[in-house]
């Protein structure tokens, strides 16, 4: 049996997949804000799935999220190099409104006076510059003991080349402040910018406490009553990680609320066809819109959280701030608008000269193997595991990177020949424009995936075609461009079968959603229930 | 990323039915240092410029041109009709000021001076620079198209700022300035990269805060700040030419103090170039980079604070520093004062040390400049400054124990950073 559970504002959706009888079912019971984790036991009850007989839990943990929404995760304090402990506070100095006089940043997560200054210095290849001043950092890290500070965000100039500095103060802290929760950048992210590697460590720290004592009681209560399975957290940038690994980096959980939907999209998309999808989801205030392009996921690296960069791996989901609640309003000029508007919107070192294959080669397989072990680690065979090899490239002295699936390993000229012919395919593709200018590495990734057995979805029963056993009645629904009303049937989802064909005008409604088809419409039942409509003209 | 090129193109097209002109391509690529970032970026505006072609098509076809014509006047007069909407809730008046350049490069002694006049009536927002400064023979004369610009932004920021700008927003708006003057270069007046329209634009801003002090904030630090080096890269033998913008204080204003450390209002969207990039592209060493202590006008609304990046040049360079607005400070509004100027230090700490604004400088290797920039005015009296928030500023070193003092009459106790109320009332009681 395999059980997946969503903690919402309102409600926990609970979706159980019974292998053995290959049916779907959908329970729902309400959040409880106050104690999450026993919620999402409740849920388990609601569902009447016994924990005995789950192989795979998988859970999109909101709570990292929420404290962000809510700025209620832990009181965090930034340890950086001597001499830029305003790396955090300024950011990247910009600001996105374009008439704003008066305009004021997004509240970050660390007061000024939480940001702490440790001689020490590396330079961009890692050489050590300035050496780290052990005495210093001591009292440093006994200063924050006394702050009331419940984790602690290091981040050193250049520790992607050089992690030593980060890692000796991790040391110092754990002597000094052993009860402190402690996120070093240079694990979350080996790619140079500061502010955004900074930034994704105080993000990390600033959610650890809430997520591991929230994991701690989940997965405690489920192993006490007799869970033996898989509990997957889902990644923001798709997949899925054990309770180890989100416990030692929660800032993979942050964006993934949205992201069960839009992986479900090309689960679908790999099962039906069409390996272009539009993906939408729309709440109460907003609306989460992605794509699938060729079948793929579109995942960027450069995330952004109102305003507070996240560098790690994120789908690309836009979200607008108008979704089923949000209020219409005319403006001073006569024009009807919708809700408040946002849309979410946003390297390793480079080689010079020529591309060292053999260099990248070695890099590639350092990667892979650091891979191996932390899916082995997630209790993956060999067999079980597969590797995503990509470099991020750019036209050299432009800054901004296209990202490029290229092979891994044992690398030889001619194909780099080709990377960079796939890469100009990919400029072109995105930007409308190649150029003749060298092309320059900038990032190498590998994705390290431990395949999990895909759940069989199942099939519903075929039907004559017809689909009058679904229909419970009529509505009427105005229609703005006649200025009338006009009659609707009215169906139940779920008593439709394969095959069955429904002609607009019609409503179809099920407990979580409603599909409504305009005169002109016409949809067909697929095999796995799913609702194919040819949109007539409008 | 400017390419440093100084020519002419009258609206020469580049493509012609889809053919590049590879002439103009040409003079661009030999008439330039970087011919690959230019020509980069160049390609990038002409995709810009194509993709719009196509959605611009992709609508007239779905909806028709009539359709599309009537939606794009519909559009504009909507923008008229909340610009005017915004204008009627405006004080009326007429308001006149000044401010000054601090040179136009050629004559290092003599202050240029921008004026603006700001008249609002029922029908309009009128903005005249008549008596700003002859036409200067050094390179800060401001095209009239960008002037349209300046008080543009001022006028959309005080009447719609909230919606994408279109020209119906800006049609309540008349722009004067003489030809031939500073603000309206006529061919041959020497033009460069629009300082005085930076400065003019919080100009415009010091009039109406004569009117309306609650809809307009104090100056900000006033300028872009930035900082360019240019030389050889000795690990590679290859030029390298990289810059930084640094943000401002922003101004205090009505209901608010003024943000830190902020890319200047003429700059959306622009963002600095981080200190890891900088030392990864180029021989620089960041020594330090933070915020200025005590650079925000003090205010009942404090300043924003302006930023300090300090640079090691680790092989012989050229430093290029673009900042005209050191020799004035920035103004404070209604009773607030003047935040600390932006400027630059070369050499600081030796011998040759020197304060300055912008110059063209050697650097040899080891050399160290200091990038200042300014911070915001202050908005309202000191005095009145709710003491908590002071506190919050000397605890988070915004504003020093002493001139938490000295600046608002707020007594701190060093050890414990709690408000000595009794004292601060008496202070403030004894000043006021």
């Amino acid at each position: 049996m395999r059980i997946a559970v969503d903690v919402g504002g309102t409600f926990t959706d609970v979706i159980v997949l019974d292998e053995k009888t290959n049916t779907l079912r959908l329970e729902k019971v309400e959040t409880t804000p106050q104690d999450p984790a026993a919620g999402v036991l409740q849920s388990f009850q609601k569902a009447n799935a016994r924990l005995s007989d789950i192989d795979y839990f998988v859970h999109g943990a909101t709570l990292g999220l929420n404290a962000l929404l809510t700025r209620t995760g832990a009181r965090v304090a930034i340890v950086t190099t001597k001499g830029f402990r305003d790396i955090y506070e300024l950011g990247r100095t910009s600001h996105d409104p374009m008439y704003d006089f008066k305009y004021r940043k997004p509240k970050t997560l660390v007061p000024r006076y939480l940001a702490f200054e440790v001689t020490e210095r590396s330079d961009f290849q890692g050489n050590v510059l300035t050496p780290f001043d052990h005495a210093e950092a001591a009292a440093v890290a006994r200063q924050i003991r006394t702050l009331g500070v419940e984790a602690v965000a290091v981040c050193f100039l250049h520790s992607y080349a050089n992690p030593a500095h980060e890692l000796a103060m991790e040391e110092v802290l754990r002597h000094e402040c052993p009860e402190l929760l402690v996120t070093l950048s240079h694990r979350l992210s080996r790619e140079y910018r500061e502010y955004e590697r900074t930034s994704t460590a105080v993000m990390d720290a600033y959610i650890k406490p809430v997520i591991r004592s929230y994991l701690e009681k989940l997965d405690g209560g489920l192993r006490r009553g007799g869970f033996t399975g898989y509990f997957l957290l889902i990644r923001s940038g798709g997949g899925a990680m054990t309770v180890a690994s989100a416990t030692e980096q929660p800032v993979h959980s942050v964006l993934s609320g949205p992201a069960g939907g839009v992986i479900g999209a090309r689960s679908l998309s790999q099962l039906i066809g069409h390996a272009n999808r539009i993906t939408l989801d729309m709440g109460g205030t907003s609306l989460d819109a992605s794509l699938v392009v060729d079948g793929q996921i579109t995942i960027e690296h450069e995330a952004s959280f109102e305003g507070l960069p996240i560098s790690i791996p994120t789908i690309d989901i836009k979200t607008i701030g108008a979704g089923g609640g949000s209020i219409g309003w005319i403006d001073d000029g006569g024009h009807l608008q919708v809700g408040p508007q946002s849309a979410g919107a946003v390297p390793g070192p480079a080689c010079y000269g020529k591309a060292d294959v053999s260099a990248i080669s070695r890099i590639y397989a350092g990667l892979v193997e650091r891979g191996q072990q932390a899916l082995g680690r997630d209790g993956f065979q060999a067999k079980a595991q597969t590797f995503l090899c990509s470099a991020e490239l750019r036209y050299q002295g432009q800054e901004h990177t296209v990202n490029v699936p290229i092979p891994g390993r044992d690398l030889t000229a001619s194909d780099i020949a080709r990377i960079a012919d796939d890469f100009n395919a990919a400029h072109l593709t995105q930007y409308s424009h190649h150029m003749n200018d060298p092309v320059e590495i900038v990032t190498l990734r590998v994705s390290a995936v431990g395949l999990l057995p895909r759940p069989l979805l199942p099939t519903i029963a075929a039907g004559t075609g017809g689909s009058e056993n679904a229909r419970k009645g009529n509505r009427s629904v105005y229609q703005p461009a006649l200025d009338t009303t006009v009659d609707y049937a009215v169906y139940d989802r779920g008593r439709l079968l394969c095959g069955d064909r429904i002609d607009g005008p019609a409503i179809i409604e099920e407990p979580s959603s409603t599909t409504v088809l305009h005169p002109g419409d016409v949809m067909t039942v697929g095999q796995y229930g799913e609702l194919v409509i040819e949109v007539g003209k409008r | 990323m400017c390419g440093v090129l100084f020519l002419f193109f009258p609206c020469s097209k580049i493509y012609k039915q889809g053919v590049l002109n590879k002439d103009i391509e040409d003079i661009i690529r030999f008439n330039c240092r970087m011919p690959d970032r230019v020509l980069g970026d160049m390609n990038a505006q002409v995709s810009s410029c194509r993709t719009g072609e196509r959605r611009v098509k992709e609508l007239v076809e779905k909806f028709g041109l009539d359709t599309y014509e009537q939606a794009v006047t519909e559009i504009l007069d909507h923008g008229e009709r909340l610009a005017r909407a915004r204008l009627a809730a405006l004080p009326k008046g007429t308001w006149s000021t000044e401010d000054w350049v601090d040179d136009d490069g050629i004559d290092k002694d003599t202050m240029v001076k921008i004026k603006a006049t700001v008249t609002i009536t029922d029908a309009e927002m009128v903005v005249d620079f008549s008596g700003s400064s002859p036409a200067t023979r050094g390179p800060i004369n401001i095209p009239f198209g960008c002037t349209l610009g300046v008080a543009g932004l001022v006028f959309k920021a005080i009447t719609t700022p909230e919606t994408p700008a279109n020209e119906g927003n800006f049609r309540p708006l008349r722009v004067e300035a003489p030809p031939g003057t500073l603000m309206y270069a006529v061919p041959p007046a020497a033009t460069f990269t629009l300082w005085p329209a930076l400065l003019a634009t919080e100009v415009v801003t010091k009039a109406l805060a004569q009117g309306m002090p609650n809809v307009v904030p104090a100056c900000s630090g006033g300028d872009v700040c930035s900082m360019m080096g240019v030389g050889t890269n000795p690990r590679n033998g290859r030029m390298w030419i990289e810059a930084t913008n640094e943000g401002v204080g922003f101004g205090g204003y009505a209901s608010g103090d003024g943000e830190n450390g902020i890319m200047h209002v003429t700059e959306p969207g622009c963002r600095n170039n981080p200190i890891e990039v900088l030392e990864t592209k180029a021989p620089l060493h960041i020594e330090s980079y933070g915020l200025r202590e005590d650079s925000g006008g003090p205010g009942e609304h404090r300043g924003g604070l302006g930023i300090t990046r300090v640079y090691r040049f680790v092989a012989p360079s050229s430093a290029i520093t673009l900042v005209k607005k050191t020799k004035t400070k920035p103004w404070g509004v209604v009773g607030g004062r003047e935040g600390e100027n932006c400027h630059v230090i070369l050499r600081p700490g030796t011998q040759q040390e020197q304060v300055t604004g912008m110059v063209y400088e050697s650097m040899a290797a080891g050399e160290v400049l200091a990038n200042c920039s300014g911070g915001g005015g202050g908005w309202g009296e000191p005095f009145k400054r709710d003491p908590e928030k002071v506190l919050n500023d000397v605890r988070n070193g915004y504003v020093s124990l002493a001139r938490a003092r000295r600046d608002y009459g707020v007594v701190i106790d060093a050890g414990t950073i709690t408000v000595d109320v009794a004292a601060t009332a008496a202070l403030r009681q004894k000043h006021s």
